[in-house]
């Protein structure tokens, strides 16, 4: 599971972070070391759809937080996931 | 590694380091930088660069512009075809093919033996019609290699490969296996020596004067000495008749004249942005 949109939306349901923060975040909670190309590449997409937006700071250091949609659409894809997982866990322990 | 992170950000649209350039520089500042970043870096800034309106109007006509060079220049380019004959090589380790092969690659290039092939094959016809047969010649002894055949332990070489293009498949086929006879009489031509040194052996037999023989015996030497370093080649594979031809194909070239007229429309496009974010 390493879909970079997925991974910042996650990073972003634990509390606000800015890039820096989130990229050590999801190293350390999924041992994925998002590139800063692709971090700001998801960071663009997810903006321009509306599902983080960028919070108040007078730091260059520039913070995120998750939308109500953001969380909406995170929920769904995480129940899907987690759909899959119990699908295959369940056929493997079948087998 | 962070200098050359920040010269690549600059790579991003103008529209997208406007809204974002400060707190990703402060990003590239903070995080530690690894090689495979810059890689990172350089995509993310291509990516935005086709969502950018700059992509429609510069890197869109520059991919395209640089295909179509591409493939008029693999229309231009004349297909040429390689046949290769391999020819193995009797050789011991104490003369392993060396410096007596240059000569013979000489003998074989030399003008009148290269002039005769032309004339015979009918070779190069637009060329004859337009330049002097010299230069023809230097054109066709451009397109004949001889080259050594390494083991795969980097030992000495025990095989060569005598390889010509030329844009007919038949053509080249025919002129390989003349070639690769013209370069093994070379070699028994050279193989005469041998008979010398008999000839030799014999008078030093009959000779009185000290003198006499002296002069015979260093001529003698000379002579074994050329004649131990002989090779006795064979051919091992005769002149193949190449099915495909040599170098990059045109779909090949195609490819690399999109992607270079698309990397050249991306560096402008970066350029014309920061010059128009310098005049603002």
């Amino acid at each position: 599971m390493s879909d970079p949109s997925i991974l910042v939306l996650s990073s972003l349901a634990g509390g606000d972070k800015h890039g820096y923060a989130m990229m050590e975040d999801i190293e350390r909670f999924a041992g994925v070391r998002l590139g800063p190309g692709t971090l700001y590449g998801a960071i663009t997409r997810l903006e321009k759809l509306g599902w983080i937006a960028a919070v108040g700071s007078g730091d260059r250091r520039q913070p995120y937080t998750i939308t109500g949609a953001g969380r909406e659409h995170l929920e769904g894809q995480l129940a899907s996931l987690g759909r899959i997982v119990r699908a295959g866990q369940r056929r493997l322990e079948n087998a | 590694m962070k200098r050359i992170l920040k010269l690549l950000a600059r790579l991003y649209p103008l529209s997208w380091r406007t809204r974002y350039g400060a707190e990703y520089e402060a990003l590239l500042e903070e995080a530690s930088p690894r090689p495979r970043d810059a890689f990172d870096v350089f995509w993310g800034a291509i990516k935005m660069q086709m969502t950018a309106q700059r992509f429609a109007r510069i890197v869109l006509p520059c991919t395209l512009v640089g295909g179509i060079a591409a493939f008029a220049i693999s229309f231009a380019r004349p297909a040429l075809y390689r046949s290769q004959t391999l020819i193995l090589v009797d050789t011991d380790d104490r003369h392993p093919i060396g410096n007596q092969l240059r000569g013979q690659v000489v003998d074989l290039l030399n003008q009148p033996f290269l002039a005769s092939v032309i004339q015979q094959e009918d070779l190069y016809p637009s060329e004859r019609s337009r330049t002097s047969l010299e230069s023809v010649v230097l054109l066709m002894s451009k397109n004949i290699e001889i080259r050594k055949v390494q083991t795969s332990d980097g030992k000495s070489a025990s095989a060569l490969v005598l390889q010509f293009d030329y844009p007919d498949p038949h053509v080249a086929q025919r002129v390989d296996e003349m070639l690769a006879s013209q370069f093994i009489a070379a070699n028994l031509r050279a193989g005469a020596a041998s008979a010398t040194s008999e000839f030799l052996k014999g008078q030093l037999l009959i000779a009185k004067d000290p003198a006499i023989k002296t002069r015979i015996q260093s001529q003698l030497r000379q002579v074994e000495t050329a004649t131990s370093q002989l090779h006795r080649f064979r051919v091992l594979n005769v002149a193949s008749l190449p099915k495909k031809p040599t170098g990059l194909s045109r779909t090949e070239l195609g490819l690399i004249g999109l992607f270079a007229g698309f990397l050249s429309g991306t560096i402008a496009a970066a350029i014309l942005d920061s010059h128009q974010r310098a005049t603002n």
